[in-house]
């Protein structure tokens, strides 16, 4: 059985697809023609054979296989207009292609369907593209646009909270998303306690969230694959844009080095609420300084045709204190050195060696000088390639090791003066490594096919300590493990699925299944993710999550690709979910492990998506029904119980109109059920003090949420050399008052009684921003 | 002498994310609002609190029932359970009576750490509790520092407590705190620590949630509890802290089986005070 298995498997990865016919590859990049930047996902499609055409890669490298002749070959890409050329197919050929941008560039689509059908006609599902340049005008929160707040308000996305910018996929937690900056993880990305995103869109090309099929080139994370792309800068010219507004600004600059061969790009941006906190007459707030930056860049060389080197960079940093006495400052770091090789028309490479940080501090000075600091860091090797291997199939593997480096919590006290006893949690180290090989194969003009194994597994690596708990969570044994060597392995392999079957290319009904391993595991002891939560390592006592994912969808077009329509149904099932033994205490801790509790969880859900991607007005509709679960032994006495983000219902709406060609209204609305949460059932007193009896975990629901954020841009000049726009936009618009969170309390003045009382934290928020360009 | 600090709750940036976030709600025009919210009525639970004194060599322990959350009337109280005390030896003493919800035993010698079993029965159910009680330690001295008022905390005097360490055992504390003769009694007020790391020291507990005036007197009384207690009151504790972020609510980890809410404690108690500029 086994032999016949791997038989199968082998003919699956090698080609049964042995055809008489000498085929020719056609290969070349794919860019806009005024910047130079490489165009991600244009399609590449030969008119005069349906179905047969390709997807330009993440470096906008193409490569189609074709029988000797003549055809035209048609390249689309969304806001840009399509090209048809003519090409004379003898021998293996090089075609570069440049896109010009479409004059009428406001009224766009919002987000990209690339080649118009490529919804219907891929097997790829549960996938959502965003350019960035093209949801500037979707309104946000302190107008400030951002792509994580934007990836909200598609099906099956949920926000973490008022104005945050942490998010549910499909009943995943919020560590179960993979968040890739030019292929770097990004373990915290947010600011301000979750109001911004850490990505500036000014800096960014596109952004894709994987959330049904997910390739095996991916893996790490058990829910979603959020992959952003940094801009490459102009190869042609220099240029200059900047946003500026009320909380914060940036400014870009990018251009050639060497023009034609190599580009920069480089994007700052600050924000500068603190500058208003110094006007004001209390003391208190005059002294508190809270602000973050970011600055992105990126350079690029084209060494020749078939070698290019990028180099990419983030460093984010928030800041809060309090005059000299206290100070607090978290952000992150990433770096990427990549290098694509193409060894042939067929075969494509790319090296990838990732750095990625994480990191913050607390001092407190005043009177006992207190540093506080903890870490994680990535160390990341990535050798992907892809072979076109003929007309129907495409290959890709390739392996990933990564090094990590976790300092839970080091604790540094002024000498003989020792206000807490100073605690230095071991270290840890770990090895994560994971290999792959997938293909897809269009069977037929009907039937494409995704097919991938992944292999992940997690090493922790010495120095350090591991612990042995009994049942009740005593410890009972501290293993030390030397420098270098392995201590415990875990992990395993990853089937990844896909499968279309299109009825015509308006519509077509696709299936998937996934498996993912998750090896860190984010400790917080709150309901939204704060700077100074714990990423804590698999090891002896904490298994891996597992996640398994199976989800069916039908996809239609309708009017020539004017109206995209889709439904998609899923089912997941979590392994080896965390939660916390009550009161556990999970900062500096270093038997943190003792303090946790494992089960399961699942997911399902229907997600329906109506979208209109061009016209006066266009935008899209999305409603998801869901229900999301967990069961711990240890809680609500075993029952399952609905998690936090368990929301059955999720509207968003979202649209745009051109109501002139300098005037753009834009209206978004949002409804969900409220979360899930815990109240009291009843009291009693202990002590002279009333406090809740609680009966079950998530028992009740918050009230539902709404809300109506508005949009104005202005287009205030627009020639060749210079743009500028004015944005102005209403957050929260008809001042809905959603309950951040209900306190069960006594009332003051009568010990007594209680009350419920409801904290809200925004009403309608302004702001404007000026935007340029030259 | 060796004098090291130790503060009463682990140090914790959670709350400075709070204020953060507090910051953020007043900048940003948040509001609050009395609002109606629909609360099932839980079949009520029996709660018992069980405190046995080794320094009056006492048991009082009180049975009451949960009541509904926005109720108005005070909570029921149960007089028809059966309450007993039993030592390592087995030998069973009953308590009396008293009504209102109280049960007592007014003269039972305790012995320091042995093992007592509480027992409350009722027709249909029997809740029973341990508690050890540790060795005695005392006070050995109370002081004052005055702090300027800083950013998350407000100016004033700090009660400072010293006291020595048992050494080779673990040692769990819990303080009240009177100003003025008035018991300070917020789920804030609860003050629990242990001896991690300072085992057999001469400890200095800062007192940082109560703040006095000059002229005021303090009274500080010093717990020596088992483990189950400070866990009880340390999980209780928890509940004063209602930030946005905050973890799940859920009941106090109690000793007692079968779902009694609510703990028996054996302990001893050493106390002292000072008047504040004196």
């Amino acid at each position: 059985m086994l032999k016949k298995i791997i038989i199968v498997v082998v003919l699956l990865f090698t080609g049964i697809f042995t055809n008489a016919q000498t085929l020719y590859v056609l290969s070349g990049n794919v860019t806009d023609m005024s910047t130079g930047e490489s165009l991600v996902g244009a399609a590449v499609a030969v008119a005069e054979k349906d179905g047969i055409g390709a997807f330009s890669n993440s470096y906008g490298f193409y490569s189609l296989s074709l029988e000797s002749g003549e055809y035209r070959i048609l390249v689309q890409f969304t806001g840009y207009e399509t090209m048809v050329i003519p090409v004379d197919l003898r021998k293996n050929t090089k075609l570069d292609i440049e896109l010009n941008k479409s004059n009428y560039e406001i009224g766009g689509v919002v987000v990209t369907g690339q080649r118009a059908d490529r919804n219907v006609t891929s097997v790829e599902m549960g996938k959502v593209q965003l350019a960035p340049k093209q949801i500037e005008s979707i309104p946000v929160i302190f107008g400030e646009p951002d792509i994580l707040k934007t990836i909200q308000l598609t099906a099956g996305v949920k926000p973490a909270g008022e104005g945050n910018s942490g998010f549910y996929v499909r009943g995943g937690g919020i560590d179960q998303n993979l968040i890739l900056l030019d292929e770097a993880p990004v373990y915290s990305a947010s600011h301000l306690l979750g109001f911004f995103s850490v990505f500036n869109s000014e800096a960014l090309k596109s952004a894709s969230l994987l959330k049904g099929s997910i390739p095996a080139e991916f893996g790490g994370r058990a829910s979603s694959v959020l992959d952003i792309q940094m801009n490459e800068g102009n190869m042609k010219r220099h240029g200059v844009s900047g946003n500026l507004g009320l909380i914060s600004s940036n400014l870009t600059v990018e251009g050639p080095i060497v023009k034609d061969k190599s580009s920069f790009m480089l994007s700052g941006r600050r924000t500068y609420a603190d500058l208003f906190l110094n006007l004001s007459s209390d003391d208190d707030i005059k002294n508190t300084y809270l602000y973050f930056y970011d600055l992105n860049m990126k350079a690029n060389y084209k060494i020749d045709g078939k070698n290019r080197i990028y180099l990419s960079g983030y460093l984010g940093r928030d800041d809060f204190g309090y005059k000299k006495e206290f100070g607090f400052d978290w952000g992150s770091i990433t770096g990427t050195l990549r290098w694509n090789h193409i060894f042939s028309e067929r075969l494509f490479a790319n090296t990838s060696l990732i750095f990625s940080n994480y990191s913050y501090n607390i001092n407190v000075l005043r009177d006992l000088d207190l540093k506080i600091r903890s870490e994680i860091q990535d160390v990341n090797l990535k050798q992907d390639f892809s072979f076109y291997m003929n007309a129907d199939n495409t290959l890709k593997f390739g392996f990933n090791i990564i090094n990590h480096r976790i300092l839970p919590g080091e604790v540094r006290v002024n000498e003989g003066y020792t206000y807490i006893s100073p605690e230095n949690i071991s270290r840890r180290r770990a090895v994560e490594w994971a290999g792959y090989v997938s293909n897809s194969w269009r069977t037929s003009d009907k039937i494409k096919l995704y097919y991938g194994l992944r292999l992940a597994l997690f090493s922790n690596i010495g120095p350090g300590e591991f612990y042995e708990f009994d049942d009740s969570g005593e410890l009972i044994e501290t293993i030390q493990i030397g420098k270098g060597k392995s201590y415990k392995t875990q992990g395993g392999l990853e089937p990844r699925l896909g499968f279309n079957y299109t009825f015509t290319n308006r519509s077509s009904v696709k299936a998937s299944y996934n498996r993912i391993y998750q090896f860190l595991h984010l400790l917080t002891n709150s309901t939204t993710t704060t700077p100074t939560d714990l990423w804590l390592p698999s090891s002896n006592n904490v298994k891996p999550q597992i996640s398994d994912q199976f989800s069916v969808g039908y996809f239609q077009n309708f009017k020539s690709n004017e109206f995209e329509s889709s439904i998609e149904f899923y089912y997941k099932n979590l392994q080896n979910q965390i939660d916390y033994k009550n009161g556990a205490d999970l900062m500096f801790n270093s038997t943190v492990e003792s303090e946790l509790v494992f089960g399961r969880g699942w997911a399902y859900g229907a997600e329906l998506m109506l979208k209109r991607n061009f016209g006066r007005l266009n935008g899209w509709f999305s409603y998801t029904w869901s229900k999301t679960m967990r069961q711990f032994d240890e809680i609500s006495n075993g029952n399952p119980f609905p998690a936090r983000h368990d929301r059955t219902h999720d509207i968003s709406v979202v649209a745009m109109y051109d109501i002139t060609r300098k005037l753009k209204l834009s209206a978004t609305w949002v409804f969900y059920t409220g979360n899930a949460v815990t109240f009291p059932s009843g009291k009693y007193e202990i002590d002279g003090k009333t406090i809740g009896y609680y009966t079950e975990r998530n028992g009740y629901r918050m009230p539902d949420y709404h809300r109506m954020d508005l949009g104005l841009v202005w287009q205030l000049r627009k020639t060749t050399r210079f743009e500028s726009s004015l944005n102005f936009s209403v957050y929260n618009a008809y001042a809905r008052e959603n309950a951040y969170f209900i306190d069960f309390r006594t009332k003051e003045d009568n010990p007594d009684e209680t009350e419920a009382v409801q904290v809200s934290l925004f009403r309608a928020i302004p702001s404007i921003s000026y935007r340029f360009k030259f | 002498m060796n004098m090291y600090n130790k503060s009463p709750k682990k140090y914790r940036p959670i709350y400075f994310i709070s204020f953060l976030a507090g910051v953020c709600v007043m900048c940003l025009s948040g509001c609050e609002k009395v609002i109606d919210v629909d609360l099932n009525d839980a079949n009520p639970q029996i709660v018992i609190e069980g405190n046995l004194s080794f320094d009056d060599a006492a048991l009082e322990v009180k049975v009451t029932k949960t009541g509904s959350y926005f109720g108005k009337e005070a909570a029921e109280t149960v007089d028809d359970v059966y309450v007993f005390l039993e030592n390592e030896a087995g030998k069973k003493v009953d308590a009396f009576p008293l009504g209102q919800g109280l049960y007592k035993i007014e003269f039972y010698p305790v012995r320091r750490n042995e093992e007592y079993t509480l027992h409350v029965e009722t027709e249909t159910k029997n809740y029973v509790a341990k508690s050890k009680i540790p060795a005695p330690v005392a006070i050995d001295s109370l002081s004052y520092s005055y702090q300027q008022e800083v950013k998350f905390f407000d100016g004033g005097y700090r009660i400072l407590l010293y006291f020595s360490d048992p050494p080779d055992e673990k040692n769990y504390y819990r303080a009240k705190v009177y100003k003025n003769g008035e018991l300070q009694n917020e789920t804030s007020d609860i003050i629990v620590f242990d001896d991690s790391g300072l085992d057999g020291r001469v400890i200095q507990v800062t007192l940082r949630g109560q703040v006095f005036e000059h002229g005021d007197t303090a009274r500080v009384e010093m717990f020596s509890i088992d483990e189950n207690a400070w866990v009880y009151f340390s999980t209780f504790r928890e509940m004063a802290n209602t930030n946005p972020g905050s973890p799940a609510p859920s009941n106090p980890v109690s000793n007692f089986s079968n779902g009694a809410l609510g703990y028996f404690s054996a302990w001893s108690v050493s106390e002292k005070q000072i008047i504040i500029g004196e």
